[in-house]
């Protein structure tokens, strides 16, 4: 059974699709305004604010850490010179020297534990380019690597020291312990990758090394530990040739540690968009969106290019994704609501006074008005002498002048006498309704309410025996404009 | 009146709408908003990290299906976790924020305080905890609460060089036996000149010997406060004890025992010891290879025993291994989270992997059965099947699984002991400065002394 709409649930059904479409023009203004964000663009900002604050960071711990860098890397090569030229040697006498090379190593332990107990890294390292056992390792790196123990605390004094690389009897001596992965000296990929970035790439040693540098990813061999190395060229001060490198170790741990996750943002340091393995060690290699930027370490020729990025897992940006559609669906339908129950009631009070007093208007049989609102008043007054008005102009145009209804001296007498029958109140409302003020100008003179002012109406027109002001005004014409008022004023 | 109850109808239908997607968002927000939970655990520190892959795994599985990422925040080693914990828990200047879980031993579950802790039998169900052997469970249960949970245990074990063994002494050595391995110590020191023998810990050891020989180590006065845990006490005069302190005081008399304070794996990496007493997941730890001082490696076997018992005793071992624990959290999430994580860890295959890539027994009732059965199929090097067949022979043989003890200042006992040890040993070497290792009573006052030395040290806790 098709009923057709009552008048009210139409009113309520266009007051709904009203609602949606401000709804959707207010959301839609938000978006495009940036006042609301989008979902997709809410992750996106995210990872953006995420990405500004590690580069930050980052930054400001780069221009830290490459300052001990250098200034390690000058100690250590002012100290070694003068070792091997205090005892009239070369640094190619150094090559399958032992005892030498535990020297030096004795030497630059010290200096290697105070600067990184003051520097924000895991580890620090030292190694000259040459080997004690030519004939096991001739491409390895002598000297010594120490990493902390524990990177927790942010207390660095006193903090246990494991001896990674190096001569054993060097370690003992200073108290520190042997890393369990351990070795005598450094080999493979890790000490291919410190000649490379001290060397500007090349496998020859240059005369213009790199200031510092930042190493590429290296897994620290026989441990779970991934290692970026900072580094610095040590030179032989005789020739200035790069004899060496040393510097500090930041582990991947010890980056987080740095620069913590949060429940939804891990932070990562890669060698480019295409560093996809350090990307994926950092979040599980579970699929994931980022947002990245490029950073240089170094600088002019000397300089690398890394990227930041910040990164979230893909199922969590979609979770994230997901409740803030929600709640924009939320936003959205309360607006609607609101709006839509905004109209609709708007549309039932209003029509329903105007119902209310346009009924009570018709049904009146006198000028009293019972009208809920006195706009409704004012509204019919001014129809009625907007029709009277247009009748009088009908008349004059269509017929003689009618006799005034006040013609004789004894009407006039009489209604002279009505006037005086006022009060002091009415007459002086009566009076500048006489000198031709409007009911405005009235209320404003005399600082009176509109409900005042119709209140005096009201006994007015009933003491003057007219039905409303036109009727009244006509009268006033009638008489002579100056005696009624004159009558009243004297009064 | 027909008007004003559309009107009521709208306004009410609104308000419903509001409060139920208002919920939908609400709940929507609690519970798929992911929830990282750090961990510092002790497996692996300076070495591969098995028990880290596994985080890893998990997160790749479960943890992505769930929303929960655990990040490993810290690795470190089962002796040093202590004190890192207790300065994040009482908040010390410089101290790191405190981990959502942890591994570590009982001991740091009370430095840390229980009471801050989560009582795993409030979020397993007991079939859950009913599949975990009860010994390993009953390590975690202080006060009544089951607050530690077995992931993995280990127990004492001897690692022998057998390559330098074999090269430096002759056959016929009992090496189940503490008299025997003793007696190749004094062998080997013989012929080379080094101690043969290092102790990762005495009180593990003692703990073992003393019980096995129906004596205690650690005793508990009586406490008029039924509360509190109460102070133990060291027993150091009990026959067993005695017994047990005099055959390593003898042996270390006579050079056999190594008394410096390095660790055995890093003893072993150099061939200053070839045999090394400790956790049975040192197996991480030992190399297969030693580094001379020359930058060469020598490959070598490595042999996995059966902790060794005194003749005429009882095989006794301590059962050791940290447990998991978690700091309890306002937010029933991340506790309902970290008990997510424990339930995986410690589910049948991932459990076995993760405890046998590292050193450790499995901790629950069906992994033991399905490590005894497919063995071969699970365990791939020969070296580590040796250490797993010692655990089943141990389990199987009736041998006694010695609890640590669990008292309120525990910790401190356990420092003590070992550093008055050490120095008690050292007093019996020192005694032989000048006398022949080979004149049994120049060693046997040695023995004395130091046991007079240890009496003394140790005064005010016995």
């Amino acid at each position: 059974m098709n009923r057709p709409l009552g008048p009210t649930a139409k009113s309520a059904v266009r007051s709904l699709a009203e609602g949606i479409f401000i709804s959707a023009l207010v959301i839609g203004l938000l978006v495009f305004s940036g006042v609301v964000e989008t979902p997709r663009d809410r992750v996106r900002s995210s990872l953006q604010a995420s990405l500004g604050e590690l580069r930050a960071s980052f930054s400001e711990d780069v221009g830290s850490v490459s300052a001990l860098t250098v200034w390690l890397a000058s100690e250590l090569s002012h100290a070694v010179s003068s070792m091997m030229s205090s005892r009239g040697l070369y640094f190619s006498d150094l090559r399958d020297s032992p005892d030498l090379l535990a020297d030096i190593q004795r030497f630059a332990l010290p200096h290697l534990l105070f600067t990184m107990s003051a520097t924000k890294c895991s580890g620090a390292y030292f190694f000259l380019f040459t080997t004690a056992n030519s004939r096991i390792a001739p491409e390895a790196g002598n000297g010594a690597y120490v990493k902390f123990d524990s990177i927790l605390s942010q207390v660095t004094i006193d903090r246990p020291v494991a001896f990674f690389r190096g001569d054993p009897s060097v370690s003992r001596e200073r108290g520190v312990y042997l890393h369990g992965s351990w070795q005598m000296q450094c080999e493979g990929k890790l000490m291919d990758e410190l000649k490379r970035a001290a060397m500007l790439g090349g496998d020859r040693p240059t005369t213009t090394p790199r200031p510092y540098f930042l190493s590429r990813p290296c897994d620290l061999p026989d441990t779970w530990e991934s290692v970026r190395l900072w580094g610095a060229p040590v030179l032989d001060m005789s020739s200035g040739s790069v004899i060496g490198v040393c510097g500090f170790e930041l582990s991947d741990m010890y980056f987080s540690h740095l620069y913590p996750p949060t429940d939804t943002v891990s932070f990562a340091l890669s060698d480019g968009p295409g560093d996809e393995r350090t990307i994926e060690r950092t979040i599980n290699a579970v699929p994931y969106i980022s947002a990245q930027e490029t950073i240089s370490i170094g600088s002019g020729r000397f300089a690398e290019e890394f990227n930041i990025a910040a990164m979230m897992p893909r199922a969590i940006a979609s979770r994230i994704i997901d409740r803030a559609a929600i709640e924009l669906m939320l936003v959205f339908a309360g607006i609607a609501a609101i709006a839509s129950g905004a109209l609709f009631l708007a549309r039932y009070l209003i029509t329903r006074s105007i119902q209310i007093a346009l009924k009570e208007i018709l049904e009146r049989k006198d000028e009293r008005s019972q009208a809920p609102l006195p706009e409704i008043d004012d509204l019919w007054e001014f129809l009625a002498a907007l029709d009277q008005q247009q009748a009088a102009e009908r008349e004059i145009s269509s017929a003689p002048a009618p006799a005034p209804r006040v013609s004789t001296a004894e009407q006039i007498e009489e209604f002279k006498a009505r006037v005086a029958s006022l009060t002091a109140r009415e007459q002086e409302v009566f009076g500048l309704y006489a000198s031709g003020k409007r009911g405005r100008e009235i209320l404003e003179e005399l600082h009176i309410t509109q409900n005042t002012l119709k209140y005096h109406n009201r006994n007015i027109y009933s003491k003057l025996e007219v039905s409303s002001r036109n009727e009244m005004m006509a009268l006033i014409e009638a008489i002579g404009h100056a005696s009624p008022a004159e009558a009243a004023v004297q009064r | 009146m027909k008007g004003k109850g559309s009107v009521a109808a709208l306004c009410l239908l609104a308000a419903v709408g509001m409060m139920a997607l208002y919920g939908v968002v609400v709940s929507l927000r609690g519970e798929a908003e992911p929830i990282t939970l750090t961990i510092w655990h002790v497996y692996g520190s300076d070495t591969r990290s098995p028990f880290s892959n596994a985080v890893g795994e998990f997160n790749r599985t479960r943890g992505a299906e769930l929303g929960i990422t655990v990040r490993v925040a810290s690795i470190l080693g089962a002796d040093t976790i202590d004190a890192p914990l207790v300065s994040a828990a009482h908040g010390e200047p410089g101290a790191p924020p405190t981990p959502d879980l942890f591994t570590a031993y009982p001991r740091a579950a009370l430095l840390v305080g229980p009471s801050r802790l989560l009582d795993w039998g409030a979020c397993l169900r007991p079939d859950e905890l009913s599949a975990y052997m009860p010994d390993f469970l009953a390590d975690g249960m202080i006060g009544g609460r089951q607050l530690g949970l077995p992931i993995a245990k280990s127990t004492t074990s001897l690692f022998i060089n057998q390559t330098a063994f074999d090269r430096e002494l002759t056959g016929g050595h009992d090496l189940a036996t503490w008299e025997g391995l003793y007696a190749a110590g004094r062998e080997y020191s013989r012929a080379t000149g080094n101690a043969m023998i290092h102790f990762n810990d005495y009180y593990t050891y003692f703990l073992a010997l003393t019980d096995a020989a129906g004596g205690m180590l650690i005793m508990e006065p009586t406490s008029d406060d039924a509360e509190a845990l109460p102070r133990a006490r060291l027993a150091l005069d009990s026959p067993a004890f005695v017994r047990a302190f005099m055959d390593l005081a003898l042996a270390t008399a006579v050079g056999a025992v190594d008394l410096s304070e390095r660790y055995g794996s890093e003893l072993w990496m150099t061939e200053e010891i070839i045999a090394s007493i400790g956790s049975s997941a040192g197996l991480l730890y030992l190399r297969d290879f030693v580094a001379r001082p020359d930058g060469s490696r020598e490959e070598i076997e490595t042999r996995a025993l059966k902790f060794p018992v005194m003749r005429g005793t009882d095989p006794a071992v301590v059962s050791r291994g940290s447990s998991l624990w978690a700091f309890r959290s306002r937010d029933e999430r991340r506790n309902r989270a970290a008990a997510e994580f424990a339930r995986w860890i410690t589910a049948g295959e991932q459990n076995i992997k993760f405890a046998t890539s590292a050193g450790y027994m499995p901790v629950t009732i069906s992994a033991f059965e399905t490590l005894s059965r497919d063995m071969d199929a699970l365990i791939t090097k020969e070296r580590d099947r040796r250490l797993y067949r010692s655990f089943l022979e141990l389990r199987s043989s009736g041998t006694k699984f010695v609890s640590l003890p669990l008292y309120s200042n525990i910790s401190e006992i356990q420092t003590r002991f070992e550093t008055a040890m050490r120095n008690a040993l050292l007093v019996a070497k020192s005694a032989m400065d000048g006398r022949s290792p080979d004149d049994p009573a120049s060693a046997a006052i040695a023995a004395q002394e130091a046991y007079r030395a240890l009496l003394r040290n140790t005064e005010d806790i016995r």
